[in-house]
Formats: C-alpha cells, sequence, structure tokens
C-alpha cells in the first residue's frame, strides 16, 4: 500500500493553514473580549441583586419545607425503611446477597490486557511514522516499533481515557 | 506573536491598578495559537469565534486561581481544549446528532466555511483527519500542528504520556488508511 499520508507530507507543511479569518480579526479581538467584559459584569451585578432579593428567601423556606419534612417522615410510629422494603416485595436474603457481591476488578483488568493483545508486536506492519520522541524532530521516514514504546499499561490507559468526558477546571 | 514574557503579563494583572492592561497584552500573546487550536477542534469561524471569547472570558473570571509554578500557555489550552470539548458537547445535545455522527457533520460544514480555503490535497487531510474520534483528533492535532510534546499534552489533557502515544499512533494509522479511501 503506498503510503499516501507521507507521500502528501512532501507537499504539505504544518505552517500551510487552510482556516482563514475575516480581515484584522486578531487585531479587534482583545477589544471584543473587553467588551463582554465589561458586559458580563454589568449583567454579574444586576444578577446579584436577583439573587439577594428573591433567591435567597426562596432557598430559606425550601429549607424549611425540606426540615419539615424529614421531621414528618422520622417522627415515631413511621418505619419508612421497612415500608418501602416490603413494598418493593424483596426478601432479605435476596438484599443481603446482592449486597454482598463482589465485581472482581482483577479479571476485568486482566480482560482487558488480553484483548490488546491482539496488537502484538509482529502483527504490527513495519511503518513510517514520526518519531515519537519529543527531542527529536518528526520526519516521516522514521520508523517506531510498536512494542518498543508502547505498553500494555499504554494501552489500557489510552482505552480508558477514551470515554474522557471535559473536566470543569478551577 | 508572543513578545511580553508571561511572568510580566501576570505582574501587570496581579495589580488592580495595571489589570485590564496586563490582559489586554495576555490576550493579543496568546489569542491566535487558542483561536487556531480550537478553530481545528469546533471547525467553522463563527463557532471558533464564540469559544475562543468565552475561553478569555473564564480565564479572566479565573486569572486568580492560576498557579504561578504552572505554565500559562498549558492552562491557556487546558481551558481552551475544555471550552471546545464542551461546545461540541452541547452541539450534539442540541442538535440531537448522534455521537458517532459529529465528525461527519464537521466535516461536512467544512465546504460550506467560506473562510475555509484548501487545495485537494490540504482537504482530502483534513477530511481524513475528522475521520478520527474527537479525542483522537484532538491528540494528533495537538501533537501534529500545535508539535505540542507528549508530556506538554498530558498535562493538558491530564492523560498518561503513554496513553497519548497510542492514540497518536492509532491516529496517524487511520487518517493514513482513510487518505488511501478518500
Amino acid at each position: 500500500m503506498p503510503d499516501d499520508f507521507s507521500e502528501n507530507q512532501q507537499k504539505l507543511t504544518r505552517d500551510c493553514i487552510p482556516f482563514k479569518v475575516p480581515e484584522n480579526y486578531f487585531e479587534d479581538l482583545p477589544h471584543h473580549i473587553q467588551e463582554r467584559i465589561k458586559t458580563s459584569c454589568k449583567t454579574a451585578t444586576k444578577k446579584n441583586l436577583c439573587v439577594k432579593y428573591f433567591l435567597y428567601p426562596a432557598v430559606a423556606a425550601a429549607a424549611v419545607a425540606a426540615l419539615l419534612l424529614v421531621f414528618w417522615i422520622n417522627k415515631p410510629g413511621t418505619d419508612t425503611k421497612n415500608a418501602v422494603l416490603s413494598s418493593l416485595n424483596l426478601s432479605e436474603k435476596s438484599i443481603t446477597a446482592y449486597l454482598e457481591e463482589e465485581v472482581d476488578e482483577n479479571s476485568l483488568i486482566d480482560m482487558c490486557s488480553d484483548s490488546v493483545t491482539i496488537c502484538s508486536a509482529e502483527e504490527i506492519p513495519d511503518i513510517s511514522l514520526p518519531a515519537y520522541d519529543d527531542e527529536a524532530p518528526q520526519s516521516p521516514g522514521t520508523a517506531i516499533t510498536f512494542d518498543s514504546t508502547i505498553k500494555n499499561n499504554d494501552i489500557i490507559d489510552y482505552l480508558v481515557s477514551e470515554n474522557f468526558e471535559p473536566e470543569t477546571y478551577q | 506573536m508572543h513578545l511580553v514574557p508571561d511572568k510580566e503579563i501576570m505582574h501587570l494583572i496581579s495589580n488592580q491598578e495595571s489589570r485590564h492592561q496586563g490582559f489586554d497584552m495576555l490576550v493579543r500573546a496568546y489569542s491566535e495559537k487558542t483561536y487556531r487550536l480550537i478553530r481545528r477542534i469546533v471547525i467553522t469561524h463563527e463557532d471558533s469565534d464564540d469559544v475562543v471569547q468565552n475561553v478569555f472570558i473564564k480565564i479572566w473570571n479565573n486569572i486568580d486561581n492560576f498557579r504561578a509554578d504552572a505554565q500559562l500557555s498549558t492552562w491557556i489550552y487546558r481551558i481552551a481544549v475544555n471550552e471546545a470539548l464542551i461546545f461540541l458537547k452541547h452541539k450534539k445535545i442540541f442538535f440531537f446528532i448522534p455521537y458517532y455522527h459529529v465528525e461527519k457533520k464537521l466535516s461536512n460544514s467544512l465546504k460550506d466555511d467560506n473562510f475555509f480555503k484548501a487545495d485537494e490535497i490540504e482537504t482530502k487531510l483534513q477530511k481524513a483527519i475528522l475521520s478520527l474520534p474527537t479525542r483522537q483528533r484532538l491528540v494528533f492535532n495537538l501533537r501534529y500542528y500545535e508539535e505540542l510534546s507528549f508530556e506538554e499534552i498530558s498535562k493538558i489533557l491530564n492523560t498518561s504520556p503513554g496513553a497519548l502515544k497510542a492514540s497518536y499512533h492509532f491516529a496517524y494509522q487511520k487518517i493514513k488508511k482513510n487518505l488511501a479511501i478518500l
């Protein structure tokens, strides 16, 4: 199979940017951002007033209502937990069995490791890739062997990280 | 263009009197790189413009949380990547796009984007990159176009360098395969 990517790489450079912007976009951007910051500050002040006059009393009322509900549920003579369990029609034995059930994490990890060994070094064809070495510059002709740089643990990390969810940051 | 050292920018921002001036310098120093990174994730200029403005507003609101021992560029890229991914996630929910179709939709939007100017080979490459899952595409862009080391990318994405190497390897293989098909 011809190495199209490597061939195309000769014609493409990383500096070739197909994504264009309107004229003077980057010169005007700081001004637009400062404008939005000023606007958001004004909105935040209005929001604070709303919080002070409407949200705080509402939260206080909700808290009192929640306290009253908890007090009513736990008052003597009301056995809520038993009522719920009996309504579910579950035997105590089956609940205990469910709670004692354990997931064997080691066997799960082993299963993952087994599945990734499909990509063993022998099965990966020798193909040109940019070097993974951070110090060395990437060049299309630099070959890399799969097993020398990527360990099974890396693959497991990779598979786990594929379920990546954007985090909130502080 | 990045002429003013980060330390000087942060020193100006830390003083209430020069806060706005320092932030203006920060935006001028990092807006272009941040925009390019976001543009490669969300593709269209209009969306990138929204996201990049949100990023710098978040930076303004959280600048006091920035730890002096961390690298400013890494912190900014981390926020940019998060914002861009959150934007894509909202787009999927808002337009009821199935998870596996979002990249296809982005690929189609390339030809409708007035600010995308590329020859045949470049378009082919961009479409091949867009055929990758979001996270692989992100790793590929950060490594290939931004030329960041796996160590730096690991700080931005909070993933081990080994996992990133694997991700980059699979991304590279898929691009090669897709270039042959396209």
